[in-house]
């Protein structure tokens, strides 16, 4: 029988997640978001960010900008922690290896960052990341934009073009699955099975893409996608080779966003679509002859209301995806998956938030693709369906410090809400606890 | 051996699409209109104070170098910035 274990914290943990890196930032220089680009533009980082790493139109039209905006530094270099302590609602000791760390404190991510502007018009985001739980260091996301702006308010159009290296890391709203809620959240509870070919790719392939934003209105991108090997293996720096995934040659993506702003930009609001065409060999050690064809067309709005005092946001996000499997042996020929997630933030006076957040992954079943028979992650119904809930509260003590405390609920995992791996666990068994310090310098 | 050729061949085919891409936005004739900073009317600029905010308060407003004059400059929005303008990306120094 699983042993149900308590969610409660020793107080010498806590005061460890809370308080020693907050001593160590206090050692640091003050600092905010990415504080690189903070530094650059001498702009509070709740100038771009609603609460970071949400973006505002400001902080849109600094990364449509090319990250260029401000005065070129001579070192852009900015840094970032996160220590984190995860507490599954269920342990299976029998399971062991599936909940590495739970109830441990874990240096979860610490990130340098090299962003800023390199030149007039040319500018870069670039993260390296060392994983605190798989003790590994590689490249995060990049993103290197060459930008301009054509012509004078208000007909004022920013063109541009992107070298990146996962799907959406370029894109300037926080509704799709790059940088969309949550922003951060636990590196070892257990997760569902199924996820849209989108979210899969970073740090696998590298992006080229051309953009645009006319009028401050209509904002479209064109980009292609392929393996990052070769000349382009700098994207993909120091991970897994053999897991990641091979492309069969460029892989289009595209982008068309309606915004608008008003009240002085106090209110914004976007209505978008954007689609994305993997051809993917299923054997990336093998990468020729026929490849599966992963389709994603999604949808997503978003609106925000920003003041000092008081900041709302509201983002809508969908994803369908078919799946062809030409290369692939599973039960179907074809499949079906569809992602949805809403979240609803409120901020006051830039300090104390609430986020919520309601997710779903629907798709037809498929037991060679979802069964796998293990206990924890399989799916005994071999279905991708899963549906939950996150709430996570935050407090800022200083802009450059962020304490999250997060619940992630499931109503339905791996297909079903009791044993849904054939093994006796239910979905709530993985409803997880998640306390997080992240601190920006 | 030629599937390698292939491949570098396409390689250096693409490198040299997204070169082009590059050098063709100021060939196209639109870098004569190309400016610094970013634009007055994406970030709500205007000639007045809001809210008691103004420019001459702001982090990123760069001062008319003889110290006086009301128009001085901006390190994020582009042309001359009066000293009681303001727009969205106001942040108090």
């Amino acid at each position: 029988m699983p042993i149900q274990q308590s969610l409660a914290y020793s107080p010498a943990r806590m005061a460890g997640i809370f308080f020693l890196p907050v001593l160590l930032l206090l050692m640091m220089q003050p600092a905010h978001a990415v504080p690189s680009f903070a530094r650059q533009t001498k702009l509070d980082c709740m100038t771009c960010h609603v609460s970071w790493p949400e973006l505002t139109p400001t902080g849109r039209l600094f990364k449509l900008n090319g990250y260029t905006l401000g005065e070129q530094l001579r070192v852009p270099l900015a840094g970032m922690l996160q220590v984190s302590r995860t507490s599954t609602a269920n342990v299976d000791p029998r399971q062991a290896d599936n909940f590495p760390k739970d109830r441990e404190l874990v240096l979860q991510q610490a990130s340098v960052f090299v962003s800023g502007k390199l030149a007039e018009q040319l500018g870069i985001f670039s993260q390296v990341t060392y994983d605190g739980v798989a003790h590994h260091t590689s490249i995060d996301n990049l993103d290197l934009r060459y930008a301009q702006r054509f012509g004078e308010s208000p007909q004022a159009t920013i063109a541009g073009v992107t070298l990146h290296n996962n799907p959406m890391v370029q894109d300037i709203y926080n509704t799709g699955p790059i940088w969309g809620f949550p922003f951060a959240s636990s590196p070892v509870a257990p997760a569902p099975n199924a996820g849209t070919v989108i979210e899969s790719l970073g740090q696998q392939v590298a992006g080229f893409g051309a953009y645009a934003l006319w009028h401050n209105t209509v904002y479209a991108e064109l980009s292609a996608y392929r393996t990052a090997d070769k000349a382009f293996s700098l994207l993909r720096a120091g991970t897994d080779h053999a897991g990641d995934a091979a492309l069969r040659g460029l892989n289009p993506y595209w982008r068309l966003a309606l915004q608008h702003e008003w009240g002085a930009g106090m209110h914004s609001a976007m209505l978008g679509t954007y689609g994305i065409n993997i051809n993917r060999y299923p054997d990336s050690g093998m990468p020729f002859g026929a490849a599966d064809r992963l389709r994603d067309i999604g949808f997503d709005a978003q609106y925000q209301y920003i003041t000092d005092r008081h900041r709302f946001s509201a983002q809508l996000n969908t994803i369908r995806e078919n799946q062809r499997w030409n290369a692939s042996s599973f039960s179907n020929q074809s499949d079906v998956l569809k992602s949805f997630r809403s979240k609803l933030s409120y901020y006051y006076q830039k300090q104390y938030g609430i986020n919520l957040s309601y997710f779903s992954l629907r798709g037809n079943g498929d037991d060679l693709l979802y069964n796998t028979g293990a206990p924890v992650t399989g799916s005994a119904g071999g279905s991708p369906n899963s549906n939950g809930y996150v709430v996570e509260l935050n407090y800022l003590p200083r802009r450059d410090i962020r304490i999250a405390l997060q619940y992630t609920g499931y109503t339905r995992f791996n297909g079903a809400a009791s044993n849904y791996d054939g093994f006796g666990r239910n979905a709530r068994n993985n409803n997880t606890l998640y306390l997080m310090t992240w601190l920006m310098f | 051996m030629d599937a390698q050729h292939c491949q570098r061949r396409r390689m250096l085919k693409q490198g040299a699409v997204a070169l082009v891409s590059l050098a063709a936005l100021p060939l196209a004739g639109l870098y004569r209109d190309a400016a610094a900073g970013a634009s007055r009317f994406d970030l709500h600029y205007q000639d007045r104070p809001k809210d008691g905010q103004r420019c001459a308060d702001c982090a990123a407003f760069i001062p008319p170098a003889d110290g006086s004059g009301t128009q001085g400059a901006c390190r994020v929005v582009a042309g001359q910035i009066d000293r009681d303008g303001w727009c969205m990306a106001f942040t108090r120094k």
